[in-house]
């Protein structure tokens, strides 16, 4: 059994979560004020995820750095990873938002797209 | 300075907008919805989008787009879209001055480099022209004047766009979002983030910025301190910092060296009206924002404020809400259904209550205000009373109650950082004006 | 304006009244009339009682000045070195049996060796540290302190403030200041301060207790200053001989080491009289001076706003950029003409060119403007980003690329 603080993001309140472990299932969580608390809950425990924004370099006349984002949510664990494989890619002009910049791979599980689309 | 040549180019437009940021292209997008026909951008960046390009992280558009998207997202699909339409978009060019031509035109100054100055002249205006940062200047953190500190706007434009860092070890005073977001940032490029340092008792930035840019990286969050002193020649060498007592005055005794390279500050940000102040536009104290009514228009017939230049905003879908609605009354103006004006209700801000907008109303309809707290509350209550101070008048009239309650409104809980919008329907505000009774009215937030 | 609080002080008033008319100024007159004194300053305090008025007093920008008289310097050949620091000084005779001084320096700059000097005559002009100077060749004939003086500056929209030049005579007749100002500058904002306190080193740096001990005493000569208005706080430091007086002489154990030193207010206004005094200095001791022909006297500062002269054309596009329109820093309305010019002018750093062109200097204090200096400086001087400085050293800015 084991005892773990969360502080819900899920809506500006803020709840301080109280969840107990038993087994690798939460077999009680309480101090939140609505059911969002049980998903928010839910996944941070498990398998937190968080959405990836970072710059890589582009050939361009006008910039010098592209935004790019994780299309979806990834596992917390793997950002600094998949920042350092971002680090050797650099990019050419013209790009489109939404273009994939870095494909999914063992090591980033999640494809990394344009945020930002640059003409030249 | 600039000097003034003798002949200006003078271009024509209907509906003009100084500010191609998210409030800019907001409003510009809504009003060729509507369907005026000739719209003019005045961006004095090469770029469109403001200040979103440099917000590469994600929580932009979650109302307005139901995505949770990154700030260059949020820009480049207004971008697109005003891309498709005829709105012209003058980059490059700064509004230097605006005044009214005659009665029914307005015209605004400009410059370039390429055309020199240029006056374009029209018939309605919606000023768009965001907000600045407050500088370590302003409140006056003293010690030395090295490099090394900066704001965080600045350093975010020098990390995200220019692609360098201002150093390695970093102090952040201040946990406003921006404070927050730049503490991840820099964590993330490989800094060594101090801590973010909060004079406040309690963070201005949201509860899952926090969480997500400080917890996740184990950033320490030091509420009640403040950096007292600045040190290092030529560039930063440390910061001493207090923690402060409840009058926000640093304790004696308290102090620590920190050393670090660079100083981030997220202290405020301000908007910017040195263009409408120009006009002649009266600037509310409170939001420092142009003084306008339910329509979002200014004292000057014709021209209209809305995104951060208006009052500081926390979401960026807010902006897009208030740059719709300025659009659209900019356009029913065009059309003659906007005319002269006498205040109705003057609305004050009272206790606990930062800014309050509008600042008048001079129409019975439904009512929506905007408020801002000055301490986040639980089990809050929003009260709108009558207040007996009238410019020229010190006494209060008979037939006024003093103190009288007109409105109020539960709130579960109130946050500086985010801003409540109260709906007050067409015959509440009725009533509420009836007891005003042309006197001005004060609202405030309490405890219940 | 020299304001007074208390009727006593009135004497000094009249003592000040009497040396300024020996001195041939004119335009010199006491007010005492109260509504008088609120006419000319309306945000004075009503305990104004008395102000000597001096109409004709004027006000230049001291940092102009300053870039103005070393611009000039350059175009009469005189060579700069900034960020040498002087570690040593020697007086002898070289092979041919001249006696020399040799001074040696230290290089704070990261891309600059230290230098070795030699010189026939040496003039000090070390401020606070011309005593530590004139000790290096045996000169301990006076003692510099430095005393801080702290201020803070106003942002321009409150430009109407406070219209002359107003001094609150000291409480205490020991007072070796002139006291505390609230004063226009010539950038139409304002000022208040300095303060006057005894510091250890060259700390230039401001402090709380001394920012807060000038807005107790601004706020004793002028009410309501808007002290939320304010966009800086500097601190200066004045060198303050034990002798009381300026120190302009031949050092009593070299007579080729003219000392200019201990030179606390009016230092600016009197620069130009000192200078020539050393001259006579030299010219009485001996040394020979010749006319030189080609001293240029003016200043033709170059200032090409607007020409039609200032423009970039772009090599493969017909596309004529002209600077003069392009607003680079948007609270003083600053064109990237003026920050050219001020680069062909000889400032290379972040500080220079706000000094010369008040970039950078207005509410925003360079959050605007900052990065677009930058580039410039980066375009017209060919360096790179990160060698940038705010002020020379290692004042850098944009200290490491990111990969």
């Amino acid at each position: 059994m084991e005892n773990k603080k969360l502080t819900c993001i899920s809506c500006p309140e803020g709840c301080i979560l109280d969840a107990v472990i038993d087994d690798c299932r939460i077999s009680s969580i309480s101090g939140n004020k609505c059911k969002k608390g049980l998903v928010f809950a839910e996944t941070e425990i498990f398998n937190p995820t968080r959405i990836l924004t970072t710059t890589i370099r582009i050939d361009s006349e006008d910039y010098s750095r592209l935004p790019v984002r994780s299309s979806v949510a990834v596992p917390k664990n793997d950002i600094f990873t998949i920042i350092s494989e971002l680090k050797k890619i650099k990019v050419k002009a013209p790009i489109k938002m939404g273009d994939i910049v870095l494909k999914k791979s063992s090591s980033a599980k999640t494809a990394i797209i344009a945020s930002m689309s640059i003409e030249k | 300075m600039i000097l003034i040549d003798k002949e200006h180019t003078n271009k024509e437009c209907s509906l003009a907008i100084v500010g191609g940021g998210p409030a800019g292209l907001s409003a510009a997008a809504r009003a060729w919805e509507l369907g005026i026909k000739d719209i003019m951008i005045i961006e004095r960046e090469p770029y469109l989008g403001g200040i979103l390009p440099q917000c590469i992280h994600s929580g932009f558009g979650t109302r307005i787009f139901n995505e949770e998207l990154t700030g260059p997202e949020y820009a480049q699909r207004f971008i697109d879209l005003v891309k498709k339409t005829k709105i012209k978009i003058i980059k490059n060019t700064f509004a230097l001055s605006i005044d009214k031509a005659s009665k029914r035109k307005i015209r605004i100054l400009t410059t370039n480099k390429y055309e020199g100055l240029v006056n374009i002249n029209a018939k309605s205006l919606v000023l768009a022209t965001g907000c600045r940062e407050r500088t370590r200047g302003q409140i006056l953190i003293p010690g030395n004047r090295p490099a090394g500190v900066f704001t965080a706007g600045f350093i975010q434009r020098l990390v995200n766009i220019e692609g360098y860092l201002p150093g390695k070890k970093i102090v952040i005073l201040g946990s406003g979002d921006i404070g927050l977001i730049m503490a991840r940032r820099l964590k993330l490029e490989g800094c060594d983030v101090q801590g973010v340092f909060e004079l406040m008792p309690f963070s201005t930035g949201l509860k899952r910025n926090i969480v997500q840019c400080l917890d996740d990286y184990d950033i320490p969050l030091y509420l009640s301190h403040t950096v007292t002193k600045i040190e290092g020649r030529g560039s930063l060498s440390s910061v001493i910092i207090s923690r402060v007592d409840n009058k926000l005055k640093p304790i004696k005794g308290t102090e620590r060296k920190i050393k670090c390279d660079t100083l981030l500050l997220s202290v405020g940000l301000i908007p910017e009206n040195e263009l409408a102040k120009t006009a002649g536009i009266l600037i509310d104290a409170n939001t420092q924002g142009p003084e306008v009514d339910e329509n979002f228009q200014t004292n000057i017939d014709g021209i209209f404020s809305c995104g951060n230049s208006l009052f500081v905003n926390d979401l960026v879908d807010n902006v897009t809400d208030d740059a719709f609605l300025a659009a659209e009354k900019a356009f029913a103006y065009m059309n003659g259904k906007i005319i002269s004006r006498n205040i109705l209700v003057r609305i004050l801000p009272g206790e606990n209550i930062a800014q309050i907008i509008p600042q008048k109303i001079y129409s019975l309809g439904n009512v929506s205000l905007w408020v801002r707290a000055k301490i986040p509350l639980k089990n809050a209550v929003f009260e709108i009373f009558t207040e007996n101070i009238r410019d020229g008048f010190d006494k209060k009239p008979d037939n006024i109650i003093e103190n009288k309650i007109l409105f109020s409104k539960k709130l579960r809980f109130v946050f500086p950082g985010e801003l409540i919008k109260i709906n007050i329907a067409k015959d509440d505000f009725k009533d509420i004006a009836d007891a005003a009774n042309g006197f001005d009215i004060k609202a405030l937030l309490r405890i219940k | 304006m020299l304001n007074i609080f208390h009727a006593s002080q009135i004497d000094i008033l009249e003592n000040f009244l009497e040396q300024g008319k020996m001195s041939g100024l004119s335009g010199l007159e006491i007010i005492t009339d109260r509504q008088k004194i609120k006419d000319l300053e309306p945000n004075i305090s009503s305990d104004a009682c008395a102000t000597l008025f001096a109409k004709e007093t004027c006000i230049i920008s001291p940092y102009g000045a300053a870039i103005s008289i070393y611009e000039n310097a350059l175009k009469n050949s005189v060579a700069f070195y900034f960020d040498n620091e002087v570690r040593s000084i020697k007086f002898s005779n070289n092979e041919s049996g001249e006696k020399l001084f040799t001074i040696k320096t230290k290089n704070y700059s990261k891309y600059q060796p230290d230098y070795v000097f030699q010189s026939k005559l040496l003039i000090n002009a070390a401020g606070v540290n011309s005593s530590k100077i004139a000790n290096m060749i045996g000169d301990d004939s006076f003692k510099i302190k430095a005393y801080k003086g702290q201020y803070i500056l106003f942002d321009t929209d409150t430009k109407d403030f406070v219209k002359h030049v107003n001094f609150k005579l000291p409480d205490s007749v020991k007072s070796k200041t002139k006291g505390l100002l609230v004063t226009p500058t010539i950038s139409d904002n304002f000022f208040v301060g300095p303060n006057y306190e005894y510091i250890k080193n060259e700390d230039l740096s401001t402090t709380a207790e001394g920012l807060e001990e000038v807005k107790v005493n601004a706020s004793r000569m002028f009410n309501n200053i808007p002290f939320s208005k304010a966009i800086t706080g500097f601190a200066g430091l004045r060198a303050v001989s034990d002798t009381g007086d300026f120190i302009i002489n031949e050092s009593p154990v070299n007579k080729n080491f003219i000392n200019a030193a201990g030179i606390q207010s009016p230092g600016l206004t009197c620069a130009f009289i000192i200078a020539e005094m050393v001259l006579d200095i030299l010219k009485n001791s001996g040394t020979k001076m010749i006319k030189n022909r080609e001293f240029v006297p003016e200043n033709e500062i170059i200032k090409n706003n607007n020409s039609e002269n200032n423009k970039i054309t772009g090599n493969s596009t017909d596309i004529v950029e002209k600077p003069g329109y392009e607003i680079v820093c948007r609270c003083e309305k600053v064109t990237e003409a003026e920050v050219i010019d001020a680069i062909k002018n000889g400032a290379a750093t972040v500080d220079g060119i706000k000094f010369r062109t008040r970039a950078g200097m207005g509410r925003c204090q360079g959050g605007y403007c900052l990065l677009k200096v930058m580039r410039i400086i980066s375009r017209e001087l060919k360096i790179p980003f990160e060698k940038i400085t705010k002020c020379g050293k290692d004042s850098y800015i944009a200290k490491y690329k990111i990969k």
